[in-house]
């Protein structure tokens, strides 16, 4: 061979091999004898076959002989053909055919890709422990929205919650012009609980008080914790102003016992108060505060009531 | 019209070789069952303004796509495209190198897939373009091919931008392990070449009928 293109095939930044027309070596470029840690001498006029066994497959014998036959050059990738050439290296390579001395010869290139294997690899841990972090992060915003919006003790809304449906229900109330109920409810005594049984006793009648009120509202209704042992109940849609007596007289009736330990049970009762839209206000602040100023009616009377906000302070007592 | 409808019939004739070729290659190589299928081929003359690919080919056929893409000379000249939907190629690479892929659709294809991409588009064009020039004796020389992602209407717009060129649509039904994916070859002639091509068909049509 030339030995200017010698020198060139010795200078390449790639494997390159020569085969005959039998399929045996009669080149290797210096890059490819480093990459095998062989020598052309050893290689010399060896078989294909016998340099790099992984070859001996049907298929590559066939694209061996379709490349010298009818010139087609064929490319093969390193991920579908691993190991190659040697277990440590992967190698991408192209066979095309070549006129050498008036026969057909068959070039093989072989580029070694072994560091993008390592840099994938690399790359799927990284978007392993990202995608790991981005579940944490998920969840850490869910736990936030919760403790945002969620009153951490009762599970149900609390104030900050509260005032956004109320906005929402008002609104809608002012649109379909219908009427907007806002319940006050403070327990009764509820300072006595906590001086007798202590404040985690305290504590779990308020989350009973809480699922007892879920449970005896309508679906429509919601729920809110006001603060310590207020709550707020928002009713939506009410056909009639005193549409709110039967929610009332249901929370009023319900069993009440709330079980302190094992042999403990206390019965709560409430103060409600009730203000309307439109009748009350056109916004969310006097409606709590009429609501505010019924309950303190109810609580003045002795409590376990509710009544209307009304000028004289105890109008429609149920 | 009759004419015309044979000379179609053989060229489907030839894909259904090349392809067929193609997929036993593949199955070998990957020791896979892999049927390759040619349901239909359309030809779109040059200029044509309006060319709606989509109509021509599978619904699946839209979005981004993946090409593999060869130029031919000598005797005919033009470009061959394989065409497959790029999230279907996610599949077909996942079937071939059978790997844990967790991972891999959320990074996108690496330079590594492009290379699977790239032997898989060699044998099914090598297989289809060898087989064209077997077939009608022509000779010709292929480059080895080109790996492109494209939104399916900018394909469109270079297809239609090729304006001396003739196109044969081919639909092409990829099965492997059962999982059935369906792509597209477009393989754009000159108007020489796709007159030369005529004029050997209708001489074999001929030596067909005596």
């Amino acid at each position: 061979m030339d030995k200017c293109v010698l020198q060139i095939l010795d200078n390449l930044a790639e494997g390159i091999v020569i085969l005959n027309d039998d399929l045996e070596v009669i080149f290797l470029n210096i890059y490819m004898e480093n990459l095998i840690k062989s020598n052309k001498e050893e290689l010399q006029f060896k078989s294909i076959f016998e340099v790099f066994p992984n070859f001996k497959k049907d298929y590559f014998m066939n694209t061996f002989a379709l490349a010298l036959k009818n010139g087609n050059q064929y490319f093969f990738s390193s991920k579908i053909h691993k190991n190659i050439i040697s277990e440590e290296l992967n190698v991408n390579f192209k066979i095309s055919r070549i006129e050498y001395n008036g026969s057909y010869h068959l070039l093989m290139e072989f580029v070694d890709i072994t560091n993008e294997f390592v840099r994938v690899i690399q790359l799927k841990e990284q978007l392993n422990q990202l995608s790991s972090l981005n579940k944490e992060l998920k969840t850490k915003e869910k736990e936030i929205k919760r403790l945002l919006y969620y009153d951490n003790h009762t599970n149900i809304g609390n104030r900050t919650l509260f005032y956004a449906f109320a906005d929402k229900f008002l609104a809608l109330a002012k649109r379909k012009k219908t009427i907007l109920g806002l319940m006050f409810l403070d327990i009764d005594n509820f300072k006595d609980i906590n001086d007798s049984f202590g404040h985690i006793a305290g504590d779990k009648a308020l989350v009973d008080v809480a699922n007892m009120l879920k449970l005896n509202v309508r679906e429509s209704d919601m729920v809110f914790r006001f603060g310590g042992d207020e709550f707020l109940v928002l009713l939506p849609n009410l056909e009639e102003y005193h549409s709110y007596r039967i929610i009332a007289e249901r929370i009023k009736g319900f069993d009440k016992k709330i079980k302190i330990n094992d042999e403990c049970e206390v019965g709560v009762s409430f103060s409600i108060g009730i203000s309307f839209y439109p009748k009350d206000g056109d916004n969310i602040e006097d409606l709590i505060l009429k609501a505010d100023k019924g309950m303190y009616s109810v609580k003045k009377m002795g409590g376990n009531d509710c009544c209307q906000y009304g000028p004289d302070k105890v109008k429609n007592k149920n | 019209m009759e004419k015309d409808n044979l000379a179609c019939d053989i060229l489907k004739e030839i894909f259904n070789i090349g392809v067929g070729k193609a997929a036993n290659m593949l199955s070998q190589m990957l020791d896979k069952k892999i049927l390759l299928d040619v349901p239909n081929i359309e030809i779109i003359e040059a200029n044509k303004t309006e060319i709606d690919l989509i109509k021509y080919f599978n619904k699946d056929l839209k979005g981004t796509i993946m090409v593999s893409s060869i130029s031919f000379q000598e005797e005919l000249n033009g470009e061959a495209n394989l065409i497959f939907p790029a999230d279907k190629m996610r599949t077909i690479i996942n079937l071939c190198i059978e790997e844990d892929v967790r991972y891999d659709e959320e990074m996108g294809f690496t330079d590594i897939d492009f290379d699977v991409i790239k032997e898989i588009g060699n044998i099914i064009l090598n297989s289809i373009i060898g087989e064209i020039a077997n077939s009608l004796d022509k000779g010709l020389s292929y480059t080895l091919p080109n790996i492109m992602i494209f939104e399916m209407t900018d394909f469109e717009s270079r297809i239609k931008s090729m304006e001396d060129m003739n196109s044969l649509l081919i639909s092409i039904s990829f099965i492997i392990d059962q999982v059935e994916i369906e792509g597209a070859v477009i393989i754009s002639f000159t108007i020489s070449s796709i007159k030369e091509i005529m004029i050997t068909l209708n001489r074999m049509e001929d030596n067909l009928y005596g």
